[in-house]
């Protein structure tokens, strides 16, 4: 009967330690949602570790065409289960900063980001969590109709 | 008596070991199709980097989306007939024209075409079933929506992100070489459509200065092929390319950077783009990129 129990016990560990990755994989989902007037182009999942002592801030990158003439809308949504909160800077090709989702002087995350593209171009979209904490998101990237 | 009690705690591992065995299956699926994989390619992008390049390959619902916009009527003879795909015996083939029949299904749906649509979800279906990816669109759903014009954006979001996860697979999964070949098929034929609808001025020129922005991705897209080259049939697409890259290089960009600003508009934060990229492109080249693509696109499809 014991040996049944650890069984039963291990299998309910595995459920819950894949939870969390479950939820943020299906963050698209919860995030659709705020598309609104805008068409989805493009998202990217985004899971990262806490910072480390002595170490680099976790981060990802991508990169996408934008085009000028077109408002781009950007935003993304944050897995409640971890604490880290998702900002997201953008560079253009010359890897010059255009714009990140948290205004420091202000202390304030931008909920959505309304880019109106002057200047066509393949942009570096990345991705870190405020203070280096744990935490998993998605970033979406749509096209105002 | 005992162990019969046991039965139904013991169900959901029995599940879960079921489910486990499902994904191993997928996952030595895959790998049969290794033989598709160039390995021995001696330049070689690293998986990240080539994923990162197929990230940065338009997706083909901007540019159908500025036809619309810009008043081009919906053309159905330009797209990739429909019974074609009985020709594509080839996982090279396949995978060109799954991201080929990918455009033209954005292109419909953008024109509110739903209901010919159908045929097209058909063909996606069965080259990504060939190909060993169809894991990766919800046909039931996708087919349900596209009863109505109502749901083109859920139809979209499904078809877009179904495209982005099974490429992130096929890298993923060492075949790299057909995600290359399905962003190359959706390029290409979002550049012939593109090339070849009727229109007139100023809305021409809007869509001449976007097939002009071209001429950077070409560059990503060549050396993104460039990775296979050692397989002929790669090699002949790098050819092709080159020579539409020769029209491509009379084509000049230039850009104005000017730091942005924020403005907050009806509680909205919108970032002010005052930097300004600006595309010269004649006439004469439009024609001979449009010569060019057209031969390109019709050898892909035929």
């Amino acid at each position: 009967m014991k040996k049944y129990l650890v069984l039963i016990g291990l299998l309910f560990l595995t459920l819950l330690s894949s939870k969390g990755f479950s939820q943020c994989g299906s963050l698209l989902d919860v995030c659709h949602g705020k598309l609104d007037n805008a068409r989805f182009l493009k998202s990217w999942p985004i899971q990262l570790p806490e910072q480390g002592k002595g170490e680099t801030l976790p981060q990802v990158s991508f990169k996408m065409p934008l085009t000028a003439g077109t408002t781009y809308k950007i935003f993304a949504c944050n897995a409640e289960e971890l604490p880290g909160k998702v900002i997201i800077s953008i560079r253009n090709h010359n890897d010059d900063l255009v714009i990140t989702s948290y205004l420091v002087e202000q202390q304030r995350h931008l909920p959505i980001i309304m880019f109106p593209v002057g200047m066509s171009g393949i942009y570096t979209f990345s991705f870190y969590f405020e203070d280096g904490q744990e935490g998993c998101a998605v970033g979406v990237v749509s096209s105002v109709k | 008596m005992k162990k019969l009690k046991l039965i139904p705690l013991l169900l959901p591992l029995f599940a879960l070991f079921l489910t486990a065995g499902c994904q191993q299956g997928q996952r030595q699926e895959a790998t049969d199709l290794l033989s598709d994989s160039l390995i021995t390619a001696d330049v070689r992008l690293d998986d990240d980097v080539i994923g990162e390049m197929i990230s940065s390959v338009p997706n083909p619902v901007e540019m159908s989306a500025l036809l619309q916009k810009s008043g081009v009527v919906y053309s159905q003879e330009l797209l990739n007939p429909a019974d074609n795909v009985n020709n594509y015996n080839t996982n090279f083939k396949r995978a060109l024209n799954l991201g080929v029949y990918g455009t033209d299904l954005v292109y419909m749906n953008i024109y509110d075409r739903t209901i010919a649509t159908l045929r097209y979800l058909s063909n996606v279906r069965d080259l990504a079933s060939d190909l060993r990816v169809e894991q990766f669109f919800d046909y039931e759903t996708l087919n349900r929506l596209s009863e109505s014009s109502r749901n083109i954006d859920s139809v979209l979001f499904i078809t877009n992100t179904g495209f982005d996860n099974m490429s992130r697979y096929l890298i993923d999964q060492g075949r790299g070489n057909l995600a290359v070949l399905i962003s190359y098929g959706t390029w290409i034929e979002s550049l012939y459509i593109a090339t070849h609808v009727q229109t007139v001025p100023p809305n021409r020129e809007t869509i001449n200065i976007r097939i002009g922005e071209q001429k950077k991705v070409l560059d990503n897209i060549i050396l993104l092929l460039n990775t296979y080259r050692q397989d002929p049939n790669f090699s002949e697409l790098i050819e092709d390319l080159m020579r539409l890259k020769r029209e491509f290089d009379k084509v000049t960009i230039t850009y104005v950077y000017k730091e942005p600003t924020i403005e907050e508009i009806d509680g909205m934060v919108v970032l002010v783009d005052n930097s300004r990229s600006e595309v010269n492109i004649s006439d004469e080249v439009i024609t001979s990129i449009a010569e060019v693509v057209a031969e390109i696109r019709n050898k892909i499809i035929g």
